[in-house]
């Protein structure tokens, strides 16, 4: 069996699409045969997965203001009483 | 499977005829029922594209009438946060964008992509897992702030990716762009946001700045 093995600058070219799961199978087996390998890949990945992790922890999770909330659901009723008109 | 599978399975199609026939009040009702509950999340995104939160207020209310207004277009048991968000950003790119009047982005510049990651790759190795340890340090807010720092179709692509988890074919949908423009998009937008917040954890004296790479 001849399994691939990636260059580092192999690796670092995809190193998101690793991250993000997009990497077909080969792919991703070509990069893990690396990465045992290679110290330095692995920090990269690393350093990858915790950019990612930090934007997903930080900057999502805001809540609508209840007013809104309020401004958006007149909206739709407003439009559906003028239909039905 | 029973019927609570069936109930639990989101891509169940309803038969067009339905939606077809559908009365106004039962398409408010479905609405409400599917599309409400984005509510947080779109204005989450928002937030972060428009900077400030009454604007940010603006831009969902235009994107949920928009959505209303079309939802007899929406096929039930396709990707409905999907949809949304791709209303959500073209309103935010007709609307909003040319009143910030943000210069356009190139994505041409003439920089390889694996070039930015290449020149990491020659820190040292403590100093880059001490680096990485870091940034776990820094507060919600610098993560924002330097999200805000992006041009506005990386910061886009960097969210939908991180935040929403959406796969590169749906931001390609959503952004209206071919999948090597959001894989590019992600790279340097990711590789601006590393930078900015190393430079932020050195601020803060997170990273010690004698070991300033």
């Amino acid at each position: 069996m001849t399994e691939q093995v990636f260059e580092c600058t192999e690796v670092i070219a995809r190193v998101y699409e690793f991250i993000d799961g997009e990497a077909d199978p080969q792919t991703c087996a070509a990069i893990r045969a690396h990465l045992e390998l290679c110290e330095s890949c692995v920090d990269t990945i690393g350093e990858g997965q915790s950019v990612k992790a930090l934007v997903a922890r930080a900057c999502g999770c805001e809540s609508a203001p209840d007013e809104l909330r309020q401004r958006v659901s007149m909206t739709i009723t407003s439009v559906t009483i003028e239909e039905q008109e | 499977m029973g019927v609570l599978g069936i109930m639990e399975t989101i891509d169940v199609p309803v038969a067009l005829s339905t939606v077809a026939t559908e009365s106004a009040a039962e398409r408010t009702a479905r609405f409400e029922r599917d599309a409400m509950p984005l509510l947080d999340q779109l204005y989450s995104a928002a937030m972060r594209l428009t900077h400030n939160p009454q604007d940010a207020e603006d831009l969902v209310q235009d994107t949920f009438a928009k959505a209303y207004a079309s939802f007899h277009q929406y096929q039930d048991g396709t990707n409905l946060k999907a949809w949304m968000y791709r209303i959500l950003t073209n309103t935010f790119i007709n609307l909003y964008r040319k009143k910030q009047r943000e210069p356009l982005q190139s994505d041409a510049d003439g920089v390889e992509d694996w070039q930015l990651v290449r020149a990491e790759a020659h820190t040292s190795r403590g100093l880059r897992s001490a680096e990485t340890e870091a940034l776990d340090h820094l507060p919600d807010a610098d993560v924002k702030k330097a999200l805000q720092e992006l041009p506005s179709d990386f910061r886009m692509a960097v969210y939908l990716a991180d935040v929403e988890g959406f796969a590169y074919k749906e931001i390609a949908e959503i952004m209206d762009t071919p999948i090597g423009t959001v894989m590019s998009r992600l790279n340097r937008g990711r590789s601006m946001l590393r930078t900015l917040l190393q430079d932020y954890a050195r601020e803060r004296g997170l990273i010690p700045a004698g070991d300033a790479s």
